[in-house]
């Protein structure tokens, strides 16, 4: 990049945080070749990150409000917004020895990993949220084992050769399903569990996988069709029209499903399929 | 004799299971090496802005862990109204705006020429002719002659194509791009 280009950024950062004065060169050598799209940002959080305390100040003072009063719309955040400011705080103060050291020797802290690439507030925003859900989920989730759910639904009260049968039929499909799910496409993977599992909006799940909305049908559709011809191809000679009806009322079930967990949200209605 | 398929045999719910539990292998994961801004940015669309392989291998991740599933939607909630919206979408509004400005003048100049050519026509008729049934006829050629002549105006070929032109612009599909 010409030093001309990097002053005149620097510049820019300056003047966007009067209160924190960072050298050009470690500037410089912080920002790389490509300019990312929040340039003061980066300057900031390169400069709290080489535990400059002014740094910290000014990321304080102007992102606090910003980033509690959207954790606090949440109702799972709402009563410790303020503690998951500071936990995401003390996330980002973390020591990073990876990154390096500053000028006294010390290792850098965490918050230098910024990219620029969103908003710093945002990237506060989505620690504070990755500590939320995941202290939640530490609490009350454990990991699910896969095959055994498809069989504990299994008819009941008949001949015991036909039940183990049947179970031995669920596995096989249940082990057929996750791996031809494994074997899609990572956009394809993503579309189906936001779509069905989380009950996303096509849109929204879409714009995620970087997709318009109408590239996002027709890639959900894909996806289906790839995901079931995978599974049809691991259980040769046993996929008759019927098989491939409950498929897709498999689908409409999965969806069922999630609808009746989160009744009264209305995005599911269009997210449906 | 049963001659169905052994699949046939298993339940919907089964099957339904099965994909859930496709979209759930990694629930419980450890979460401790994400990064925040990662995950900001496909929130907010901006997926594209993150190297390729880190996409990918943070797509494939949500697919398989619902909590992270909850994770996004929930930034998603929280950054709705920063949000990327598509690049297109600001410049297609200002296409739109001009196309129903274009509509708008196409009709009203349609419906001016139109009253215009008629009332023309009906002088002309009340002038030459005094019989009440030719009146009537020459009012009734009137109104298909109009039209004709209307796609010789310059400037109603103009809007016409304007029309046609900002219409294809504004609705045709476009892929989404970041703001």
């Amino acid at each position: 990049m010409v030093a001309d280009q990097v002053r005149q950024l620097w510049d820019v950062a300056q003047a966007a945080w009067p209160g924190v004065s960072w050298p050009l060169e470690m500037f410089q050598s912080h920002l790389g070749r490509d300019v990312p799209s929040h340039v003061e940002d980066l300057y900031v959080a390169g400069a709290a990150g080489h535990r400059m305390s002014e740094a910290w100040a000014a990321i304080d003072e102007a992102y606090r409000i910003m980033v509690i009063r959207r954790l606090q719309r949440s109702a799972r955040a709402d009563l410790e917004a303020e503690d998951l400011w500071s936990e995401s705080l003390a996330r980002m103060m973390r020591d990073d020895p990876e990154s390096g050291t500053n000028e006294s020797g010390e290792p850098l802290m965490h918050i230098v990993r910024y990219r620029g690439i969103t908003r710093l507030p945002w990237h506060f925003l989505a620690a504070a949220r990755t500590i939320a859900i995941d202290r939640h989920r530490r609490q009350s989730r454990r990991p699910q084992e896969v095959a055994s759910e498809a069989v504990l639904e299994l008819a009941k009260g008949d001949d015991p050769a036909v039940i183990a049968g049947q179970h031995e039929l669920a596995d096989t499909l249940a082990n057929a399903v996750v791996q031809a799910f494994r074997g899609l496409k990572a956009e394809h993977q993503f579309l189906l569990a936001a779509i069905y599992r989380d009950g996303n909006a096509k849109a929204d799940a879409g714009r995620i996988a970087g997709l318009s909305p109408w590239q996002t049908s027709r890639e959900l559709r894909k996806a289906e069709d790839q995901l079931r011809l995978q599974v049809q191809h691991a259980i040769p000679g046993q996929w008759s029209p019927e098989t491939k009806a409950a498929w897709d009322e498999g689908w409409r079930h999965c969806w069922k499903q999630l609808a009746h967990l989160h009744s009264g949200d209305d995005s599911l209605s269009e997210g449906a399929a | 004799m049963n001659t169905a398929a052994p699949l046939d045999q298993l339940g919907n719910e089964q099957l339904a299971e099965a994909l859930q539990a496709a979209m759930k292998e990694h629930a419980g994961s450890d979460w401790s090496e994400l990064n925040p801004e990662s995950i900001a940015a496909l929130a907010q669309g901006r997926g594209d802005e993150l190297p390729a392989q880190e996409r990918t291998d943070l797509l494939r991740r949500i697919a398989s862990d619902p909590d992270l599933g909850i994770l996004i939607r929930e930034l998603q909630e929280d950054l709705r109204d920063s949000l990327a919206r598509p690049r297109f979408m600001s410049t297609r509004s200002i296409i739109r705006t001009a196309w129903a400005a274009c509509l708008i003048g196409l009709l009203t100049l349609t419906s001016i020429r139109l009253t215009r050519g008629t009332d023309t026509r009906s002088i002309e008729v009340l002038d030459a002719e005094s019989g009440g049934p030719e009146f009537l006829n020459d009012l009734g050629n009137a109104g298909t002659q109009v039209p004709s002549a209307l796609f010789y105006d310059p400037i109603f070929v103009g809007l016409f194509l304007l029309v046609v032109i900002l219409g294809a612009c504004s609705f045709w599909p476009q892929r989404s791009s970041r703001t």
